[in-house]
């Protein structure tokens, strides 16, 4: 029955999932690549007006925090720490691996995040909610330096947390 | 209780979910309204298989092409029991699939995903990975039906 119970929640969580964005590619390598459909969700941001440390993805609707103090701690600490958090309401939470994923522009080889984002263009891992699935010691995490990557860090190990909501 | 709760994942799977349909060999994702090739897997370089996509034709449809890597991503399952394969799919493995997104940092690198793990990541572009074709809307040859909605909570049932 609990297993039931989890799968049932687990199936409403798989198809609430972060709509199709565009990459962000506009270079055409070859016809009929991404940069010749460029498909998904027009990309768009803008910071609070309000909330400074906010800034809003028009295209998925998520508020992200991006203020000039980046906090570098274990995923545990970090799930503690959005939860906490009270910057324009409360709400807050870890993003999942593919929320952050929707903020890489893959047409950039330097930082590959929006302009608007003025906090995050370090050279800086960012602690997603999604455990990796061949190892739950482990989550994953995202940078947006030198273009974009992902790998997954054990979860008693440090990273940035940006919140998401 | 039991009933309500196969309820919900009936629910969650038929409303904001995919609809196989066996004759076209394609499954449609209504919450990105994309329909997906889901025939015999074909191992290919990068350019080859945005060329076998440009020239795909399923019940006299061709606007077939190789997927976004964001679009890719949108179909990988975080919860499956044995692998990052959706289970809507009859066809799809666990293995790399090309994206049709080139690596700013490296041009001749291009994005493929895992389907082991449902991670990206960077690749030459000459090296033959899977593909899967994609393309905007619902098939008009297709039925429609929710062939595979049945399995699939079977699937998570199990």
């Amino acid at each position: 029955m609990l297993k039931l119970m989890i799968l049932s929640l687990l199936s409403l969580l798989l198809y609430a999932d972060a709509p199709v964005v565009k990459t962000g590619q506009t270079t055409i390598y070859k016809a009929g690549d991404d940069g010749t459909y460029r498909a998904g969700l027009n990309r768009s941001y803008s910071r609070n007006s309000y909330a400074l440390d906010v800034v809003t993805d028009h295209a998925t609707g998520l508020q992200w925090q991006d203020d000039a103090n980046p906090q570098f701690m274990t995923w545990s600490a970090a799930r503690t720490y959005c939860t906490q958090r009270n910057v324009n309401g409360t709400g807050w939470r870890l993003p999942t691996k593919r929320e952050l994923e929707t903020l890489v522009d893959y047409s950039q080889s330097g930082s590959a995040i929006d302009a608007t984002f003025t906090n995050m263009a370090g050279n800086y891992t960012y602690w997603s909610s999604t455990p990796y699935r061949d190892d739950t010691t482990k989550v994953g995490v995202v940078t947006y330096h030198n273009g974009y990557s992902q790998s997954h860090k054990s979860k008693s190990d440090t990273s940035y947390v940006r919140c998401v909501k | 209780m039991k009933t309500f709760f196969i309820m919900l994942t009936a629910a969650s799977l038929l409303y904001g979910s995919y609809t196989s349909d066996a004759d076209s060999q394609t499954v449609y994702d209504d919450q990105t309204d994309l329909t997906w090739e889901d025939g015999v897997n074909h191992l290919r370089a990068w350019g080859d298989a945005i060329d076998y996509c440009e020239s795909l034709n399923i019940v006299g449809t061709g606007d077939w092409r190789l997927p976004s890597v964001n679009e890719l991503l949108s179909i990988v399952d975080y919860n499956g029991a044995a692998s990052a394969v959706n289970p809507a799919f009859n066809f799809l493995i666990n293995q790399p699939h090309w994206s049709a997104t080139t690596d700013a940092t490296d041009s001749t690198y291009a994005w493929y995903v895992n389907f082991s793990d449902g991670y990206s990541r960077s690749f030459p572009k000459a090296v033959r990975r899977y593909v899967r074709c994609v393309r905007k809307g619902k098939l008009s040859g297709s039925q429609n039906a929710n062939t595979a909605t049945l399995p699939a909570i079977f699937y998570l049932l199990q």
